[in-house]
Order: structure tokens, then C-alpha cells, then sequence
């Protein structure tokens, strides 16, 4: 399986460094990203409350861009990825090699994780050098638990939604990230939501993920204090998990009925 | 033991519904591809599927190599149901497409046959070694460097035929094996194709080029989604074949 997913990793790397300034462009990007939203938070701060917490909108706002990257590319990877095989018609031979539906959806996703990190990476210490991020109260443990939690649970909605790519040939991976993008507390704190959309934020494993991961790098908080955030992915990973890797190998057997698979 | 049994074997497609029908609640349409198609193969022969574009030839290849699941019949390999086999069934059957589409074209020959032949399950060891004797045998060595799209439409066949000998599979099917090459590159396709063929291995070939017929055992037409009954290969009776598809 290793050397399998090594094989994607490889793949990966030589199709991107074959764009040879691609990876120099992303960190510039991401430099001018956080100036831009350095100057939206210091027209907003005063409007946006955020009174005790420990905190200011700037440094709410960079820790919600920089983990809805890995948010968001877990859960728009697989689906791009299929789609883009099945455009370029690379998906029907490497389906037709002994690979099993986990070491493909790891090995896709393998090269790109490293991407993001390394953004998420740059976001943080661009935001500590020159925006004063203050990562002191940071408890290590607890933002390792949630994030890799986080991570199983919008793996396995980036596989739903990839079952739509494969079956109906249309990645509708961005209007998903869209949406959440809206109802999230990525930009915004979640009281400047209506009263009756706030509980049905705390049903997403996004709200969770985005609030332990802040609680754990600014408030210093223990696991056993984000324990209503753990339960609630932990019990996304494991009803998700399941659940989308039945559909994928269900709509795999649809578009082998339909005979789409090799379709764009 | 047959290496490929084949039984009444039925595959229809559905077509897309227009907006009246869906409006009017019309039953979906099917285009019937493969009514009741049966054969066999045994282990040492080359069974050559002749017939036009559209007849359904890739559509058989496909079922045998379950990327498709038929609406009825069955297809045994080694006896055994092909839905069976999962992943392993491409530890033993090889799908050769002609399709340029299926490599990744920022990659090198070389490149994409390494990624390949990780996912057959080569070893490390051996890995290298295989794919340079592959692309020696079908004379792309000198360009092994070259990316993918830099390869002419002959050149992307013959590395697809590279790749499905890597993993030295015992049931090789070949979709159109000689659909971009040149008369030169197609006679050494065909003389491989016979090099390689030996009493462990099956080989099924669809083509609609009756040149490829003569490195077949076997010969069947697919006309009007059935499979004619086997002919005798004869070099006397091109002008048959040609009159047959």
C-alpha cells in the first residue's frame, strides 16, 4: 500500500514541478491573501464582537483561513481528482490496476495534503512574522486530535461528494466548499448568525473542527475541554467513513451497469 | 480448463432520454449492444474479434475485463466468475485500450510506465528492468525521456501495448492494437503480439483490420450485437474476411 500511494506521490509531484512557478505563485498568493484580509479586519473589527476572547478578529480570521484550506481540500480533492481523471481518461486504467478504493483515494490525496500544509504552513508564519499572530497559549495535543478527527470526517464528505462526480460527471465539490464557506466561522463568528441558523451550524463537522481548532491554539484547551467538539467528529468519522466508502463502491458498480465509467 | 468461458452474454446501453419523454413519462430506451454473445478460450490461442466501429467489439473487451457488468450472462476466467476476482482479476487479464486518452501526458514514457507497473505490483527490484526491456520491445527505448505528449498517436499504441505486457498478464485483451501505426510499426505490434503469445497465455484481439487477423488461432465476427461462429484463419480468405465485417 505504501509503495502504491509512494507511486500517486511521485505522479503528483512530477505533474506539478512540470508547472514550473505554480508552487512560487502559491505562497506569493498566500502572502497578498492575508495583507488583503489584514486591512478587511481593520475595517471590521469594530463591528464584529469578539469581546472576551482571548483574541482579535485578525487572528480569529487567519486560523479559519489556514484550517479551512485543509477543510476544504479534503473535501474538493477526490472529487477534482476524479474528474479530472475522467477527462484526461486516466481513471479507467488506473482502476483496472489491483489498487483498493482507500490506497487510491490516500495516494490522490497524498501530494496534495502535503500542498496544503505546506500553505497552511506559510499562512501561520507569515501571520506570525509580520501580523503579530500570537500562538503562545497553543496546547499541541488538543489541536492534533481535532484536526486529524477533522480530517476523516471531511475525507468521507469529499468521497460523497466524489460518488456524484463519478456518477453524474459534474464536480459540484466547489459549490459544497461554497456553501460552507457561508455558513461557517471561517470569516465570522457564529453569534452574527440569526438566532435559528446558530443550532443548525453546530449539526456541521465544520463549526466543531473550526472552533476546537481555535480553542486550542488560543485558549490553551485541553482535550477533556473539547470534548463536546471531539464527540460530535468523532461521530461524523465514524458513521461518514463507512458510509462513503459503501456509496463510492456502489456508484462504481452503477456507472459499470450504466457502462460511463470511461464518460466525461 | 478454459481461460476465458463466455455464456449468453447480453449487454444493452440506456439512452438518454429526450425533454418530451421525460415530460410524457416515457420508458427509457436501450440500445442493444451484445444480444447472447458466447465463446471460449484456451490458454495458447489468439482469438481474433473482427467487425466494424460500433459493433460493440470494445464493449465485449470491457465486460471481460469488468469495467462493465453485463445485464445478463456470464464470463468465467479460470472458472471462475469475473465479478469475483475484485482487484486481482488484473494480476491475470490485461486490458490493452487504444485509447490515447489513458496516460498521463506532463509524464515521461518512462515516468508513467513506472507508476503503472507500481500499481500492477512490480517490485522495486525488478521494476526497472521491466519497463526497459518493455519499451525496447516495442522500440520506443530511444525516447523513453520524452514526455507523453511529445509522442506521435503511433507512439502512444505502442506504449500502451508496453503496459499491458508489463505485469506479464495470462489473459491479454487488445483493443484496436494497430488502429494508429504505420504498415512498418503494425507488422512489429503483430510480430509481438505472436512473440509473446505462448501456451501460457490467451490473447484476444478486436480489430477491424484484416491484416491482424493472420496472427490469430480463431476468428469470429461481431455483426448485429452476436458473434458469428469460429472460422478457420487462411490467408486465401482476406478478401472474405473484409466481405464479413
Amino acid at each position: 500500500m505504501i509503495t502504491k500511494i509512494k507511486a500517486f506521490f511521485k505522479r503528483d509531484f512530477i505533474i506539478s514541478a512540470s508547472y514550473k512557478i505554480s508552487f512560487v505563485l502559491d505562497i506569493i498568493v498566500v502572502f497578498f491573501q492575508l495583507l488583503f484580509w489584514y486591512y478587511i479586519s481593520l475595517f471590521l473589527t469594530k463591528n464584529i464582537p469578539l469581546e472576551g476572547l482571548n483574541y482579535s478578529y485578525f487572528e480569529f480570521l487567519i486560523i479559519g483561513i489556514a484550517f479551512h484550506s485543509f477543510l476544504a481540500f479534503f473535501l474538493t480533492n477526490l472529487s477534482s481528482q476524479i474528474r479530472e481523471s475522467q477527462v484526461t481518461g486516466t481513471l479507467q486504467s488506473v482502476l483496472s490496476t489491483p489498487i483498493s478504493p482507500l490506497t487510491f483515494f490516500i495516494g490522490t490525496s497524498a501530494f496534495g495534503f502535503l500542498k496544503t500544509a505546506l500553505k497552511l504552513f506559510f499562512i501561520i508564519l507569515f501571520g506570525v512574522i509580520l501580523f503579530n499572530l500570537n500562538l503562545s497559549n497553543i496546547n499541541f495535543l488538543s489541536l492534533i486530535v481535532i484536526f486529524f478527527i477533522g480530517i476523516i470526517s471531511f475525507f468521507s464528505i469529499g468521497l460523497i461528494i466524489s460518488c456524484f462526480a463519478l456518477v453524474f460527471k459534474q464536480d459540484i465539490s466547489g459549490w459544497t466548499d461554497f456553501f460552507l464557506r457561508i455558513f461557517n466561522i471561517i470569516y465570522y463568528p457564529i453569534i452574527l448568525f440569526p438566532v435559528f441558523i446558530r443550532p443548525l451550524l453546530y449539526l456541521l463537522p465544520t463549526t466543531h473542527y473550526l472552533k476546537g481548532i481555535r480553542l486550542a491554539i488560543f485558549e490553551n484547551a485541553s482535550i477533556s475541554s473539547l470534548g463536546t467538539n471531539i464527540l460530535v467528529l468523532s461521530v461524523f468519522a465514524v458513521i461518514l467513513l463507512p458510509l462513503s466508502l459503501w456509496l463510492f463502491n456502489y456508484s462504481l458498480k452503477v456507472v459499470k451497469k450504466k457502462g460511463t465509467l470511461v464518460e466525461f | 480448463m478454459y481461460s476465458i468461458e463466455v455464456k449468453n452474454l447480453c449487454k444493452d446501453f440506456p439512452l438518454p432520454k429526450k425533454i418530451l419523454d421525460v415530460l410524457l413519462f416515457r420508458k427509457r430506451k436501450f440500445l442493444k449492444v451484445l444480444n447472447n454473445v458466447s465463446f471460449n478460450l484456451s490458454y495458447g490461442e489468439i482469438f481474433i474479434i473482427m467487425g466494424k466501429n460500433g459493433t460493440g467489439k470494445t464493449t465485449l473487451l470491457r465486460a471481460l475485463s469488468n469495467l462493465l457488468i453485463p445485464e445478463k450472462g456470464t464470463i468465467l476466467i479460470n472458472d471462475k466468475p469475473v465479478s469475483k476476482y475484485g482487484t486481482d482479476l488484473s494480476n491475470i487479464l490485461s486490458f490493452v485500450n487504444s485509447e490515447e486518452r489513458s496516460f498521463y501526458w506532463r509524464l515521461s514514457a518512462y515516468e508513467n510506465l513506472e507508476f503503472f507497473g507500481t500499481l500492477l505490483g512490480l517490485k522495486k527490484s525488478q521494476l526497472k528492468k521491466t519497463i526497459l526491456s518493455s519499451l525496447r520491445r516495442v522500440d520506443l527505448i530511444k525516447h523513453k525521456d520524452f514526455r507523453f505528449d511529445k509522442y506521435s498517436s503511433g507512439m502512444k499504441q505502442r506504449l500502451s501495448i508496453a503496459r499491458g505486457f508489463l505485469n506479464k498478464p495470462k489473459i491479454i485483451l487488445l483493443d484496436e492494437p494497430t488502429r494508429n501505426l504505420d504498415p512498418f510499426h503494425a507488422k512489429e505490434i503483430r510480430e509481438l503480439i505472436k512473440r509473446l503469445s505462448n501456451s501460457k497465455t490467451a490473447i484476444i484481439i478486436a480489430t477491424n483490420n484484416p491484416e491482424d487477423a493472420f496472427i490469430g488461432d480463431k476468428l469470429s465476427i461481431l455483426k448485429n450485437h452476436k458473434l458469428s461462429s469460429l472460422k478457420k484463419i487462411d490467408k486465401k480468405n482476406l478478401k472474405r474476411i473484409s466481405e464479413l465485417i
